[in-house]
């Protein structure tokens, strides 16, 4: 007797790892900034930039964590939280390194629609 | 001027630059140096931070200066043994000769990390993980940066704090000069071999000294070296002879996996076994094995045995730059006790 | 400089004192279901290849563990437990406490070294255990888990063995993963035979009977057993998870087997290639039947000739006939599924693990 037992139902499912593979993930839109706006590799994660940041107070969007996010390659949902940013450039001011943080933001919007939209056909054409 | 004997104990910068600037103030000094030549570790190292200058050029300068009548450099002859009886010290060398000394100058250093110890870094069972002492040597030796199997790198991991605010070793302490020396080391690799990666895991980046921040930065900006804020946990070997290493990429609040096919562990500055034996039999141990000075402001080359000085690393973490100063600090503090002892 | 050099040298920092006889031998709970004819063998090697003493007391319990990592136990209830089961090795004129389960050992571990530190828990336990059961506390003179006896004697085993940890087609060594469950050594480090990065207790036995141990990048890594963790049937998603890492950084070595010295680890390493061939239709090994996975008592069991279906091999998930083969080991395949006076029991179907 032979069972095929890939229809059983377990009732749970293996989680998947949280882990971020540095190996693995996409710098491609991180390299793209690195390159256009040097300053941006100058970032060393103060939190100043996110302590004073208007949309930061009443919402998730938080400047730091986005710009290492994309360092680390972890692009979902990045441009939904960008739509919050009022682009009032206060971050700028305060940075104490120079990280033109509102050009890294408007190059981040360009960048992510781009890969937004290419996620969409992708997923479109897997449908048809 | 004096017939006082003065010994110090060591030859590497600290000892040398003391016994140079006493020299200079006409005191005759005798110079113990273990090893068959001067230099200390300084002489495995390949460039100084943070101006990347040749470490040679130091030693170069500090041997030219030693080239004096009032100094006596014993080579190859170690402290053995050394007592106080009464107001003098009586030392035991290696090649059994007695020596009665009225001043002492501990100049008998550090000792780096044994890596080892981090079981989990996996240092001396994995081929491609190394010391940043190793790196040194290699950069010296060969002028640039290979693995065990002699291929360049692609990807370079630097770890930060090994032996150092560890409590797991037994040392709290910060050893102050690995920071730099991995920002250093990553610099220099990126110069050697443009298409390489490099990253270094931090758990802060402790930039004390002037230009440590600058050069961090331009680390960065200049070489595009990459920095996660993370202590790693554990080192293993993949199939094909890459080390995988673990992380939480704290500010990110996520752990991270990379594999590399370097793995460079910061080791930290721990007594030297003459450092540790002079601050145990004298009870004048800091923590860690560390001779302890008489006060840590006001007399700070001075040690709480009369009589006897320390200078450098043999007080703990220093960087070469502020040996050389103590140095010269301690040659002053021991012409003047000198004149003060000798008029009473 | 090379690993077996560099692992030595810390090997050598971690010896463990081992009993060398009279010793009084407690328990699993979930080995006896799982893996049933394990310490079974364990007491036949030590009593009849070995000549060694073993003393079992029918009046030994469970530990509790299973119930104090559940949060279902407290901590005073289960160090009393432990202290009735030290007073009933003192009662049979042993010192040498063995138990079964590396959660056990874990357990009897950590109470023994808070007893040391807090001897004023130590008299407050001793005093629960008098007014409960009227025994007197005892401690043993030296506690070591039945991997770590095995350990001690693989030299003996060795010089006695039948079969080698060798394919005996080509030759060459076979591929052995160690699984080494976390509370062996993860805890004490000092208790352990090699210390926790680098354990030897099973490596010392692959190497001393012919087989060759694979060092993958995730071999420290936990089975994901857990407790909370796998009894909640919501929570099992990331209990597999943690297997199957470790299944997916063994796969490219090709291992032949795997042994591991955990109740837990065995049961889930074996159980979870099931689950995961079930969920995704995927094993680990190269011919999709799963990497067999044996206690180190049924891999002492094969070295000395014993019969797998004796050594309760039958009751393994992932089945054991492709090692048996490449071992050159001989079986009946008809009398896999033979209980006691050869009666037959059902057999389980093949398993298969494809998509439709």
């Amino acid at each position: 007797m032979i069972e095929n037992i890939m229809t059983k139902n377990w009732g749970y499912q293996i989680s998947q790892t949280r882990k971020i593979n540095l190996d693995e993930v996409d710098l491609t839109i991180a390299q793209k900034i690195l390159d256009m706006e040097p300053t941006f590799r100058l970032c060393i994660s103060c939190g100043g930039c996110t302590a004073t940041c208007t949309a930061g107070s009443f919402t998730d969007f938080n400047i730091r964590r986005v710009n290492l996010m994309i360092r680390r390659g972890q692009l979902d949902g990045l441009y939904e939280q960008l739509n919050h940013c009022m682009l009032c450039g206060k971050c700028h001011l305060v940075c104490p390194h120079g990280v033109n943080t509102r050009k890294v933001i408007l190059l981040m919007k360009q960048l992510l629609s781009e890969y937004e939209s290419h996620r969409q056909i992708n997923k479109e054409e897997k449908n048809v | 001027m004096s017939n006082k004997k003065i010994v110090v104990i060591g030859g590497g910068p600290g000892g040398l630059e003391t016994a140079n600037a006493l020299a200079r103030l006409g005191y005759s000094v005798e110079v113990l140096e273990k090893e068959e030549v001067l230099g200390g570790h300084i002489r495995h190292w390949y460039k100084l931070f943070p101006n990347l200058k040749d470490a040679d050029e130091v030693i170069d300068f500090l041997k030219e200066r030693a080239k004096n009548p009032n100094i006596t450099i014993s080579m190859g002859e170690a402290m053995s043994e050394m007592t106080k009886n009464g107001n003098t010290f009586e030392i035991k060398t290696s090649k059994g000769r007695d020596i009665t000394a009225d001043v002492v100058i501990a100049a008998t250093g550090f000792e780096a990390f044994k890596a080892e110890r981090k079981e989990e870094f996996g240092y001396s069972v994995y081929n491609n993980v190394f010391t940043s002492v190793e790196i040194e040597e290699m950069l010296r030796s060969k002028g640039t940066v290979t693995t065990r199997e002699g291929k360049v790198p692609q990807t370079v991991a630097i770890v930060h704090c090994v032996g150092s605010r560890d409590e797991k070793v037994g040392n709290f302490y910060c050893s102050r000069v690995c920071c730099i020396c991995g920002v250093k080391q990553a610099i220099e690799i990126r110069k050697l071999l443009p298409d390489s990666q490099v990253f270094n895991y931090y758990m802060d980046m402790r930039m004390t000294g002037q230009y440590f921040e600058e050069l961090y930065r331009e680390s960065q900006e200049k070489w595009g070296v990459h920095y996660i804020r993370g202590r790693v946990s554990e080192a293993s070997q993949t199939i094909d002879g890459m080390i995988q290493i673990k992380a939480e990429d704290t500010l990110l609040a996520k752990p991270v996996i990379k594999k590399v096919d370097m793995l460079i562990l910061m080791v930290a500055i721990e007594a030297s076994p003459s450092t540790a034996q002079i601050a145990k039999q004298f009870d004048i141990e800091y923590d860690y094995g560390f001779i302890r000075s008489r006060d840590r402001h006001n007399e700070d080359q001075y040690t709480p045995v009369d009589g006897m000085f320390a200078v450098g690393t043999a007080k703990g973490p220093q960087t070469l730059k502020e040996t050389l100063a103590d140095a010269r600090a301690t040659a002053e503090q021991v012409a003047e006790y000198l004149k003060t002892s000798s008029n009473e | 400089m090379n690993q077996i050099e560099g692992k030595q040298k810390i090997w050598a920092e971690y010896q463990k004192e081992i009993g060398d006889d009279n010793f009084f031998f407690v328990r699993s709970c979930i080995r006896q279901s799982f893996f049933p004819g394990s310490e079974q063998t364990f007491l036949k090697i030590m009593r009849e290849y070995l000549g060694k003493r073993v003393i079992e007391d029918y009046r030994h319990t469970t530990c509790t563990g299973i119930g104090y990592h559940s949060d279902i136990v407290k901590l005073p209830t289960i160090e009393t437990v432990v202290a009735r089961h030290f007073s009933l090795m003192a009662e049979n004129g042993c010192e040498n406490y063995v138990p079964s389960c590396v959660t056990s050992f874990g357990i009897y571990s950590e109470i023994l070294d808070t007893w040391e530190h807090f001897p004023d828990e130590k008299e407050r336990i001793a005093q629960f255990l008098k007014e409960a059961t009227g025994r007197t506390l005892a401690t043993p003179k030296n506690l070591a888990h039945t991997s770590d006896i095995i350990y001690k004697f693989r030299n003996e085993i060795a010089a006695k063995a039948k079969f080698k940890l060798v394919n005996k087609k080509t030759g060459q060594p076979l591929k052995v993963v160690e699984h080494i469950g976390c509370h062996y050594s993860k805890m004490f480090a000092k208790r352990s035979q090699g210390g926790q990065e680098f354990p030897h207790v099973l490596v010392g036995m692959i190497e001393a009977w012919g087989g060759e141990v694979i060092d993958y990048p995730e071999r420290r890594h936990c089975c994901g057993f857990g407790f909370r963790q796998y009894l909640v049937m919501a929570n099992r998603g990331y209990s597999v998870a943690n297997s199957y890492k470790k299944f997916e950084s063994m796969e490219p070595y090709h291992p032949d087997f795997i042994v591991a010295n955990c109740p837990g680890c065995a049961m889930f390493m074996d159980k979870w290639q099931y689950t995961i061939g079930s969920m995704e239709g995927r094993t680990f090994d190269q011919e999709g039947k799963g990497i067999p996975v044996l206690t180190y008592e049924e891999m002492a069991g094969l070295v000395l000739g014993i019969d797998p279906w004796e050594l309760g091999m039958q009751m393994h998930q992932i089945p054991v006939e492709t090692l048996l083969d490449k071992m050159g080991v001989d079986y009946d395949p008809d009398k896999k599924f033979l209980g006691f006076n050869d009666e037959q029991l059902p057999k389980p179907p093949e398993i298969v693990f494809q998509r439709d």
